[in-house]
């Protein structure tokens, strides 16, 4: 058997990279967008664990699926996908007051865990049909460019969130509103997140 | 502050709205394995494409209908691979696909050709195109195995029709 030269998990890794920034294929941006949303720059340690933890699910339930261990229908794993992401925005609007509960801490890795295992299934059947020798290598490559995709991702997005927080701070100048500029933040880019995801759910409904 | 949260909610519908469709998340891609053939020094290419897509784009470009089963005559598939792939051998001259034969198994398509007294991989330039008429996101692999290393490379739709050496 060939041995993989540099080029070959290059490849691989450029690959998972491309297919996470792909804006036409908005459902990870959507994902990474609700899950940052709550949190502000000075966080950015946090949010990159809660990303690593949604990367290690699903880089769990892709090396199940593309081995044929798991098998879950592509229709209900469409389906799923936008309902992971209605469930992110969901908890930013319901868990209001972070601050007083150090349980956030842990429960968000966890449940971005759960839903990477979702998400990962997703593109499983690509890769298994079209990997069906030697899978090791593009699965692995393909992950590490998914994370350093989410890593830029998350960058770009912080930037922007810590942009629209100086506006709404320099709105509120003049104002009397109580609310924090990333409380705001976070209600607003939930409710985009939940009005696109609710959407894609109906849209993809599998009955 | 309700100036704020009128924007914010005129923002949301706006953005709600311009997500008509079920945006999901496909990998546009295809496999060509490429090796040499000692035997008779000819240059072979195994091409993996998902069947959907793939029938659809030949039928296209033969000017057919859509097959509701993907099957197509050998002689299209062969005349758009043709089309896409372009090989020049060492000495710059561009060198034909010669049709060796298709299969498929499951949700796959595998097409196999070949380019004639090759005799090297060193020097070859290649660049494919396959499907990028349909799929702007679509990136192709290619992976040649020569003196026992095996390497990759992408084409990228944004990329166009730029050869590119066989490392």
């Amino acid at each position: 058997m060939a041995k993989p030269a540099m080029s070959d998990i290059a490849a691989y890794i450029e690959l998972g990279f491309r297919h996470i920034t792909d804006f036409k294929g908005a459902d990870h941006i959507l994902f990474l967008l609700a899950l940052a949303a709550i949190y502000r720059f000075r966080d950015w340690r946090e949010c990159l664990w809660v990303a690593t933890a949604f990367t290690v699910g699903h880089s769990l339930t892709l090396g199940l699926a593309v081995t044929n261990v798991l098998n879950i229908r592509p229709a209900l794993v469409e389906f799923l996908i936008p309902i992971t992401i209605v469930a992110t925005g969901l908890e930013n609007l319901i868990a209001r007051d972070r601050a007083k509960g150090s349980g956030t801490r842990r429960y968000r890795p966890v449940l971005a865990g759960v839903f990477g295992l979702v998400h990962g299934a997703g593109f499983a059947n690509y890769l298994r049909s079209l990997f069906v020798d030697d899978i090791a290598l593009p699965l692995f490559g393909f992950n590490v460019g998914i994370e350093l995709g989410q890593i830029c991702v998350l960058v770009l997005t912080f930037i922007a969130f810590t942009a629209v927080d100086r506006l709404i701070a320099a709105v509120r100048v003049a104002g009397e509103g109580r609310a924090a500029p990333v409380r705001i933040r976070a209600v607003a880019v939930s409710c985009v997140v939940l009005l696109v995801a609710t959407r894609w759910a109906i849209q993809r409904a599998p009955w | 502050m309700r100036c704020v949260a009128a924007i914010v909610v005129c923002v949301c519908a706006a953005i709600a709205v311009e997500a008509r469709t079920a945006w999901t998340h496909p990998l546009h891609t295809t496999l060509t394995e490429i090796a040499l053939d000692s035997a008779d020094g000819s240059m072979r290419l195994t091409i993996r494409a998902f069947a959907d897509d793939f029938s659809a784009v030949v039928a296209k470009h033969a000017g057919r209908p859509r097959p509701a089963d993907y099957n197509l005559p050998a002689a299209d598939i062969a005349s758009y691979v043709a089309s896409a792939v372009s090989v020049e051998d060492p000495s710059g001259k561009h060198a034909p696909l010669v049709w060796v034969g298709l299969r498929r198994t499951g949700d796959l398509m595998w097409i196999t050709m070949r380019v004639p007294s090759v005799r090297t991989l060193h020097g070859v330039k290649l660049a494919s195109t396959l499907l990028f008429e349909d799929f702007d996101d679509q990136v192709n692999i290619v992976q040649s195995t020569y003196d026992g290393h095996r390497h990759s490379m992408l084409f990228p739709a944004g990329d166009g029709r730029k050869l590119k050496p066989i490392p």
